[in-house]
């Protein structure tokens, strides 16, 4: 006769496929959002190791709320960009806000030691440039829709905007990542020309 | 913005997307954060099933059966809210002689009198238990489980039922509650007295050998009617303190509301006697119909003397009435249970039950034909109420096995002397006696 297990092993196993899930939820969570919620930190705080530090600080704490105050997360990846933006708010409140002309004295480093070329290095730096020019919200929502490729309703749950405010944030943004780049491709196009 | 060239836009976003696959944690980065990351866990492991969901399931999951034993604490809690719910149960549904009537009697009882607060509600619930002690008699005597020792407990509980509605009824006078403490006494006798008249009459219709709970059941009976004149002579002394009063506009409002309460219980006693009259045998109806005359006529008299402004009298008489509606009712309702030990149950041979209330409407009190109505047919002979004012003539049946013949009821307050009939009453154990201890209840002063 085949034994039944008793509700205490039942519930003992079913507590450690549970935290076996979770674990295995948020260790995957991280391979797939590391490189992008660190992105989304550094176009930020444009601070290669001040972003690495939010980064880790923003999986910390979903981890936290999870575990040490039991609450579910259905969308992961949103909770994510949610922490590490209210930690952006945060320590933007604590740090001096550094303007354009300092990060361009300091030199911006956004790939780290990735082994692009020199040419390639400088075009990201460019880029980061010119998109370090556009305000928030709408640098945010152009991050967010054309650097890591979220559609307008995921972004409207990471900022908690109406959808249709994300399209106009989106729209603007362009527009004005547009005008700047115009501006800086204009003379050199004179000189081209 | 028309004027722009639409294909800026994908060009702005392919340079950004660029930035995707450039700007990003190195490996050695990526490794140190998921390092710190997994420490973070092990040191902060997870609590799974969180939600209300999850923990409903969980609850779900511990109410199986097979679970609830495994779970000592609560299982055994269960089980002694299980026990104690079905023992009370149960024990609401005893009788005396089962095993869990004192628990009925010491326990569950009393419990539920806690919830009667106020004086007039403890009265009113103590006369409620001491229905449900004369109902467990009729149950007893319907299951032939009457037998010596129940019947000793029977009269022990009643007789001290009694004693406390009596002490109840004693604390609504000391707070000038007379009216419903006269309610209650006159009610309490008119139960006992009717159901003591539905066991003489199984004693009269069954010989000792047909019966074996005839000994026991005659003890019971002298019990009843011992009881029933005791409260009877509390309800006519508290009558007399209410006749006495002199708050004569009070006292209107009074009567008038018991009046009403009068008329509504005699219509459900004529009611209940419609509707029971093919379930009852002959002498049943007719024992009904006599104590229900007697309400409508007592109800006439109370009538009379309010028109004449003697609202105290008047109010005695309405309660009166009140109380032999009642009378009327338990007669019915007990003989009916019992009518299996009623060896009169066939129908006398010359007046059916329908007769008798068709003779009953010719016999209308507030009918002038019928008030010197004298007729009797077949095997009744006449009954005569004396109203004071009327006169009513009322059909009764012969019945061979009485020792005793009717005595006149009469409900006449100023004439009646009934002490003499109560006094026979504890040797008499015939079921006319009855009439002469329920007739006197107002009486007795």
């Amino acid at each position: 006769m085949e034994e039944t297990p008793s509700y205490t092993s039942m519930a003992k196993d079913d507590h450690e496929r549970g935290k076996e899930t979770l674990e295995r939820r948020f260790t995957d969570a991280y391979e797939l959002y590391n490189d992008a919620i660190f992105r989304f930190c550094y176009f930020r705080v444009f601070n290669r190791e001040r972003a690495k530090e939010l980064t880790q600080e923003a999986f910390l704490k979903t981890w936290h709320y999870q575990t040490e105050q039991g609450k579910t997360i259905d969308n992961l990846r949103a909770f994510l960009y949610r922490t590490a933006r209210n930690l952006i708010i945060d320590d933007s409140r604590k740090h001096t806000t550094v303007s354009l002309d300092e990060l361009r004295e300091q030199g911006f480093d956004p790939t780290g030691d990735g082994g692009n070329s020199i040419e390639q290095g400088a075009e990201i730096s460019l880029i980061v440039q010119h998109l370090a020019t556009v305000p928030e919200p709408y640098r945010m929502a152009v991050h967010l829709r054309y650097i890591d490729r979220l559609s307008p309703q995921e972004i409207a749950e990471i900022t908690d905007t109406p959808v249709n405010t994300v399209s106009v944030h989106i729209h603007r943004g362009i527009e004005k990542l547009r005008t700047v780049t115009s501006e800086e491709h204009l003379p050199n196009d004179n000189n081209q020309l | 913005m028309k004027n722009e060239p639409q294909h800026e836009i994908p060009i702005e976003a392919a340079r950004l997307h660029q930035v995707s696959t450039e700007v990003r944690l190195t490996t050695d980065e990526r490794d140190t954060m998921r390092k710190n990351i997994l420490s973070y866990m092990n040191q902060h492991p997870a609590i799974p099933s969180t939600t209300v969901f999850t923990r409903f399931k969980e609850l779900l999951n511990s109410l199986q059966p097979r679970v609830i034993l495994l779970r000592p604490v609560g299982a055994v809690f269960l089980i002694l809210v299980l026990i104690s719910a079905s023992t009370a149960t149960a024990a609401e549904q005893s009788l005396p002689g089962d095993i869990l009537y004192p628990v009925k009697i010491n326990v569950t009882e009393p419990a539920r009198g806690l919830l009667a607060l106020s004086t007039e509600a403890q009265a009113e619930w103590q006369s409620l238990l001491l229905e449900r002690r004369m109902n467990e008699a009729t149950e007893l005597s319907e299951q032939g489980r009457l037998d010596k020792n129940n019947s000793v407990i029977v009269s022990r509980q009643i007789t001290e039922q009694v004693t406390k509605t009596e002490d109840a009824s004693k604390k609504l006078q000391r707070e000038d509650q007379q009216t419903t403490a006269v309610t209650i006494q006159s009610s309490a006798a008119a139960s006992l007295a009717a159901q003591a008249q539905v066991f003489a009459r199984i004693n009269s219709d069954n010989t000792p050998d047909e019966n074996q709970d005839d000994t026991s059941r005659d003890a019971l009976i002298l019990t009843m009617r011992k009881q029933a004149e005791h409260v009877a002579a509390a309800a006519a002394k508290t009558a007399a303190k209410i006749e006495k009063r002199t708050d004569s506009d009070a006292l209107k409002r009074t009567a008038t509301r018991q009046q009403k309460s009068s008329e509504d219980a005699i219509d459900a006693a004529k009611s209940l006697l419609t509707k029971r009259q093919d379930e009852l045998d002959a002498q049943a109806v007719l024992d009904a119909q006599t104590t229900l005359d007697a309400a409508i006529n007592a109800g006439l008299e109370g009538k009379q003397l309010f028109a004449t402004n003697e609202y105290g009298k008047a109010y005695v008489k309405f309660q009166m009435a009140e109380s032999f509606s009642k009378q009327a009712s338990v007669l019915m309702r007990t003989s009916k249970r019992l009518r299996s030990k009623l060896k009169n149950t066939e129908k006398h041979p010359d007046v059916t039950n329908k007769e008798i209330l068709e003779n009953d409407k010719n016999n209308d009190p507030t009918s002038e034909s019928s008030k010197n109505k004298t007729g009797s047919e077949g095997g009744s002979v006449e009954l005569q109420i004396s109203t004071g004012a009327n006169v009513v003539s009322l059909p009764t049946i012969e019945n061979n096995s009485r020792a005793n013949t009717e005595s006149k009821p009469s409900t006449d307050t100023e004439s009646q002397e009934p002490s003499k009939q109560d006094n026979q009453s504890e040797t008499n154990l015939s079921p006319s006696s009855d009439n002469g201890v329920l007739r006197s209840i107002f009486d007795l002063r």
